[in-house]
């Protein structure tokens, strides 16, 4: 499988403060992988690397180019979704497919038409007349009609209500997602991507805290939810993190012996958010 | 080629102002002159004048008395560029970094390149040409306008429609748009390279910086320098690109001597123009602010 995203010691300095602190990980082709983290983790800084938007110390290739020197030959194989408020305002729908058909030697105006007349965007609406949604789903159509080996989104469904939120990775799953097509994703809303995820990278404090495939985590990571009076027993093999939830105690194991956790509780496979919580807070919450 | 082409439409798209601009201005001077001609009614020659006028408007006269209407109606039309070439170039890059669109062009293969110097085409070229089209649309509409009040006696009747006039003064207004973008580059560089830098207000920042330093400059080596510098920038143009520094466009009636020119194309000195020194200087001070801009929008770091 070929390698799309291969990063080395990735740094990046802002003044005293290190957005990326030698982060080091991999995209392979055909995944979707989630790149999660707080706020100012170094998410977004590590998204502009990759994109080219900015010059990073340490190895960088995308798509065996080095983004930042070569940006405008990668521009044409991968496509790029900031989040919902980046089109411009005076566009016309109608100019904005003709000026990517123009400009992009790999888009398929008749997909993007195709994607379109299934929604309410009128062709000669100005991007100012749509909704938040249609704003989306239009950067979603014409991203979608681009044959592009990789697609990041940076937060896409920032700011959308539930119901286009599903309606977009809906979209992104039937109409884009195929084999050949890899897509990083940042998102703040885990829960909602969580189904989609091949592969989850925790980033905190410019460094890489989980980087595995998402048919991995159970094999390393455990939830147990525990009778107070296993509560002590529990706490013994040593969680990553313990909370309580209607008087049961709820711990998160990395690494532990699921054959033992089964004798003190009921064990589940962790969600990406309780997974996301104990690696963050760093232990004990 | 194919993506400048796209990335000129993708301004004329954005910026309205570029043919709306002379448009107004067209209107307003069609308008007013359709409002004086109504209020006025015919205009009323006295006999005396009449005599007076067909004996002393010589034809050659009266070919520069044409020559003379059409350049001081390009007038407003040349002020209305440099306004519409001022806005348009101080909000160009400054407009996409405010709404952040400027992350969906960049997420499309044009370089950074190609995007600015549409816009200086834009900014040196387009606008002066549109400003152009519509100066010579509107001299139309009031030289025909002007036939109907001018007595047929007179000999600027002729000339007023005389094709060698006219093809003579859409040659040199064709000319007057390229030498305005070449001389005028230092100013449209400025504007883009404030507009791709600016954290704020690019307006202010545009005309606050010459100033701030006209004003230190005056304070520590009480010099005028930079003050003369812009100055000559806007003066010079004329100076430099009319024959005898534009001062040839006045027509006595009276005046026995004339240095009147034969044809419109005679008002401009094309060779003349590119033989000066500043010219050069100023492509070459408008290409490095170019670059500058350019450069801020490759490597400057967006807020994503």
């Amino acid at each position: 499988m070929a390698t799309l995203i291969e990063a080395q010691g990735l740094t990046k300095q802002y003044g005293t403060t290190r957005a990326l602190d030698g982060a080091t990980f991999k995209v392979e082709a055909g995944r979707i992988v989630g790149l999660i983290g707080p706020n100012g983790a170094g998410k977004t800084t590590a998204i502009k690397a990759i994109l080219g938007l900015t010059p990073c110390e340490g190895s960088l290739k995308v798509l065996g180019l080095d983004p930042y020197r070569e940006r405008d030959r990668l521009a044409e194989r991968v496509s790029f979704i900031a989040d919902v408020a980046v089109l411009p305002r005076w566009l016309r729908v109608r100019n904005a497919i003709a000026f990517v058909e123009g400009v992009h030697p790999h888009f398929r105006p008749e997909k993007c038409r195709e994607f379109l007349a299934r929604t309410n965007i009128k062709m000669d609406s100005r991007v100012r007349e749509l909704s938040k949604g249609m704003i989306t789903q239009l950067h979603l159509a014409l991203t979608m009609a681009i044959d592009a080996q990789l697609l990041v989104l940076d937060e896409p469904t920032l700011g959308l209500d539930i119901l286009s939120r599903k309606q977009f990775y809906d979209s992104l799953l039937s109409e884009f997602m195929d084999e050949q097509r890899t897509i990083l994703v940042t998102t703040h809303q885990v829960e909602e991507i969580e189904n989609i995820l091949t592969d989850l990278i925790f980033v905190d404090k410019g460094r890489i805290a989980l980087d595995l495939p998402m048919d991995e985590i159970p094999v390393h990571y455990a939830q147990l939810i525990a009778a107070p009076a296993h509560a002590e027993a529990a706490r013994a093999l040593k969680p990553l993190s313990e909370r309580q939830l209607l008087g049961r105690h709820v711990f998160l194991y990395e690494g532990a012996d699921q054959g033992v956790l089964a004798g003190l509780g009921e064990v589940r496979q962790p969600s990406i958010a309780d997974l996301f919580v104990a690696k963050m807070a760093g232990g004990v919450a | 080629m194919n993506k400048f082409i796209w990335s000129l439409r993708r301004e004329v798209w954005e910026s309205r102002a570029i043919w709306m601009a002379p448009a107004i201005c067209a209107s307003i001077m069609i308008l007013s002159t359709l409002a004086g001609v109504l209020k006025t009614g015919n205009m009323q020659i006295d006999a005396d004048l009449l005599s007076k006028l067909s004996t002393e408007l010589t034809p050659e006269k009266a070919r520069g008395l044409t020559i003379v209407a059409l350049i001081s109606m390009g007038v407003p039309f040349l002020v209305t560029g440099l306004f519409t070439q001022f806005f348009y170039a101080l909000d160009s890059m400054y407009a996409e970094r405010r709404d952040r669109s400027v992350l969906f062009w960049r997420s499309l293969p044009v370089s950074d390149t190609t995007t600015v110097l549409a816009k200086v085409l834009v900014a040196a070229i387009v606008i002066p040409l549109a400003a152009a089209v519509a100066m010579l649309g509107t001299e139309l509409v009031l030289f025909a306008i002007g036939s109907f009040r001018v007595p047929a006696a007179l000999s600027i009747l002729g000339t007023m429609w005389s094709p060698t006039i006219w093809a003579g003064w859409i040659a040199a207004a064709l000319f007057l748009v390229v030498a305005s973008g070449l001389w005028f580059l230092p100013a449209i560089g400025w504007y883009l390279l404030v507009s791709a830098w600016a954290p704020r207000s690019p307006f202010v920042f545009a005309v606050a910086i010459p100033c701030a330093m006209m004003f230190a400059e005056k304070i520590i080596f009480g010099t005028k320098v930079i003050g003369h510098a812009v100055t000559s920038l806007y003066a010079g143009f004329p100076a430099h690109v009319l024959a005898h520094g534009g001062h040839a466009m006045s027509v006595q009636l009276d005046e026995q001597h004339l240095d009147v020119p034969a044809s419109a194309l005679d008002i401009v000195r094309p060779l003349q123009f590119l033989a000066t020194p500043e010219l050069w200087l100023y492509v070459l001070l408008g290409a490095a602010m170019i670059a500058g801009a350019i450069w801020l929008r490759r490597y400057r770091e967006t807020a994503a």
